[in-house]
């Protein structure tokens, strides 16, 4: 039986304004994400794969287009309701990992939760089991500086699936690692995608981890490329 | 930014991320945020001392004139000498907070002791009444309170001002003699001399200087028998419930009593000044909020720097579910905390050195009586001062933080994600 559709880009187009003229990024891209799917993105610097993961994640907006989450049409949302909805559906992981160095492991991986409205204990409970599944349970009360690049980004992991998201984009999650932590980082992400049944979209430079995902997209010049 | 009025409700998270973003040790070693706090807390305490040594001031010369000479006088015009009692009755009736009365008679006189000669105001009262009217134990620095002679004394007993007594070398005990001029019934130019003798029973700080230089305190049937005006009187001291309230009644007994009578509250003999402090009051708080305005600035630019520095923060935050507006609260947050730690520590660096304001006077001479005309400055804090302070700082803190607060709202969530 064919999966459900849970996301669907039609028609995406986004363009910068460059001096006097316009930069065009993405043109007419098309794409649909199946519930419990890996979708790995791949394409040289400026093809314009952050741009579209960006809109995907409905973190930023597209000069036309559609993108359809089940039934709702994401762009015709108020700020404050996608805001919501990205902290219920969605998750991200970024090149860089973006925690803040004013929290401890523990409390940035709280950190989505307590935006959604939970309680601390709620939110501690669920923080907690996430970072043992991930092997930080040693390092929960520790500071962003006190950690390992790899540390660092299995926190960052923590913290984009502790409110279960449906959908996990990743930007880049092994730029920044050497080839050990890249292995490990990406045997986490299909782990937790299995676990979670998540819809995995991850745009990468990294071959051998795009040559893991069931569908590898190919993006040049803001165009699917085949 | 479209928001709804209960958008605004700060949120214990909001307030957790503004006080972490503000206070965690990487922000307070590592920022200007201690230093636009340390600017904050000295513009509190100068405006904290400031308010409250003018305050000090006027509670100081009012304590003194309600402690000294009443609450409000009421003094014959004409010679014809009353039935004092009746009066008091009839003061009674018309203003029913009436406390008190005792009658007064003052007298100009010249002190003469040891080659010193010198003015003073000798004031006679109701030697059984005058406790109830005057508040005179709290300023007895010496000896003690009293004005009947004891059985077997024929000296009347006086209480003398601090200035006058050390200006003497006087001491509890010792007796001195005033010479009053009386004048000639027939031909007023022509006088003669009455000599008075005392013996001083305690010696008061009565607040003032000049007060403390020239006033004498007796017993009324003394002050009579020098000047030999009989059983005659001057008016009478009146004693109200409230001092704020004896104000009102002394216009109105000016109606009650009518032209016989001359009326003169706590007020009236420093109206001046108490004007003055009036206008002065909001003048100088004005100008010493000019501190904390600039303090404000320096909070803001803070926020500004903050801002910028936390671009990825604020993407992430962002990027997690937070709305605009609440990244606009948790930055608005952070300047209200400022101004709440700036008005706590402000208010505590701002008692010390009113209490170093007190120490001075007592330690150091900060005030000299024979300047300022006032002997010693208390210190009050208003609880509407405070108030104020409080109000004003955080409003222009908070108005202060609106500019950063909105930048960082404004940025797209995108915008700080590129770079780590």
């Amino acid at each position: 039986m064919a999966k459900k559709v849970l996301l669907s880009a039609t028609n995406i187009y986004k363009s910068y304004s460059q001096g006097i003229g316009e930069l065009q990024i993405l043109k007419g891209i098309n794409m649909q994400i199946h519930e419990g799917e890996a979708v790995g993105i791949v394409g040289t610097s400026g093809s314009g794969k952050s741009t579209l993961l960006q809109i995907l994640g409905t973190l930023d907006r597209p000069q036309s287009g559609d993108l359809i989450y089940e039934d709702k049409n994401l762009l015709s949302m108020p700020d404050q309701e996608l805001s919501l909805f990205r902290n219920e559906t969605m998750g991200f992981v970024f090149q860089f990992h973006h925690l803040m160095t004013e929290l401890t492991a523990l409390e940035n991986v709280m950190l989505p939760c307590r935006i959604g409205g939970l309680s601390h204990d709620e939110s501690r409970e669920q923080a907690v089991d996430l970072l043992n599944l991930l092997g930080l349970a040693e390092r929960m009360a520790h500071y962003p500086t006190q950690l390992s690049g790899g540390e660092l980004q299995r926190v960052a992991i923590a913290r984009a699936l502790v409110r279960r998201p449906k959908i996990l984009f990743a930007d880049e999650p092994t730029g920044n690692l050497d080839s050990t932590n890249s292995g490990k980082i990406q045997d986490i992400f299909f782990l937790l995608k299995e676990k979670f049944n998540l819809s995995l979209v991850v745009v990468t430079h990294d071959l051998s981890f795009a040559q893991r995902f069931p569908r590898v997209l190919r993006l040049k010049d803001g165009q699917w490329f085949s | 930014m479209k928001f709804k009025l209960k958008d605004l409700k700060v949120s214990q998270l909001e307030l957790w991320l503004a006080w972490k973003m503000l206070f965690s040790r990487r922000a307070l070693f590592g920022g200007s945020a201690p230093l636009a706090l340390g600017g904050l807390i000295l513009g509190v305490a100068c405006l904290f001392v400031s308010m409250a040594v003018m305050s000090g001031f006027e509670s100081t010369l009012r304590q003194a004139m309600a402690d000294v000479t009443g609450h409000v006088r009421v003094v014959k015009t004409t010679r014809t000498p009353d039935p004092w009692l009746e009066l008091e009755e009839k003061i009674r009736v018309a203003e029913p907070s009436l406390v008190s009365t005792t009658r007064f008679t003052s007298i100009e006189a010249i002190f003469a002791s040891q080659g010193v000669i010198s003015g003073v105001l000798i004031q006679g009262v109701d030697q059984d009444r005058y406790q109830q009217v005057l508040n005179l134990n709290s300023r007895l620095i010496e000896g003690k309170i009293q004005l009947a002679p004891a059985q077997g004394n024929s000296k009347a007993l006086a209480l003398i001002g601090r200035g006058l007594a050390e200006k003497l070398k006087l001491k509890p005990g010792d007796s001195f003699r005033v010479v009053v001029p009386i004048s000639n019934a027939i031909n007023p130019g022509v006088f003669k001399r009455r000599i008075g003798e005392f013996q001083i029973s305690g010696i008061l700080d009565l607040g003032k200087y000049d007060w403390n230089e020239r006033f004498i305190m007796t017993d009324l049937k003394s002050t009579q028998d020098l000047a030999e005006i009989g059983d005659k009187y001057m008016g009478l001291i009146l004693r109200f419930a409230d001092i704020e309230e004896s104000r009102k009644a002394g216009f109105r007994l000016n109606y009650t009593l009518g032209r016989d009578y001359w009326i003169r509250d706590w007020r009236d003999s420093n109206e001046n000044l108490f004007d003055a402090i009036k206008i002065e009051r909001p003048t100088i708080f004005f100008v010493v909020f000019i501190i904390v305005m600039v303090a404000a600035f320096n909070v803001s630019s803070t926020l500004y720097v903050n801002v910028v520095q936390r671009y990825g923060d604020i993407s992430l935050l962002k990027s997690l579910g937070v709305r605009s507006l609440d990244i606009l609260k948790i930055f608005s947050l952070q300047g209200l905390l400022i101004g709440a730690v700036g008005i706590i520590f402000g208010s505590l660096l701002g008692l010390l050195l009113c209490w170093f304001f007190v120490w001075g006077q007592a330690n150091l001479g900060l005030i000299q009586g024979s300047v300022y005309k006032i002997d010693g400055i208390n210190v009050e804090i208003r609880f509407i001062d405070f108030m104020g302070i409080c109000f004003s700082t955080l409003l222009i803190c908070f108005v202060a933080t609106l500019a950063p607060a909105l930048r960082g709202a404004r940025l797209s969530p995108v915008e700080g994600l590129k770079y780590g």
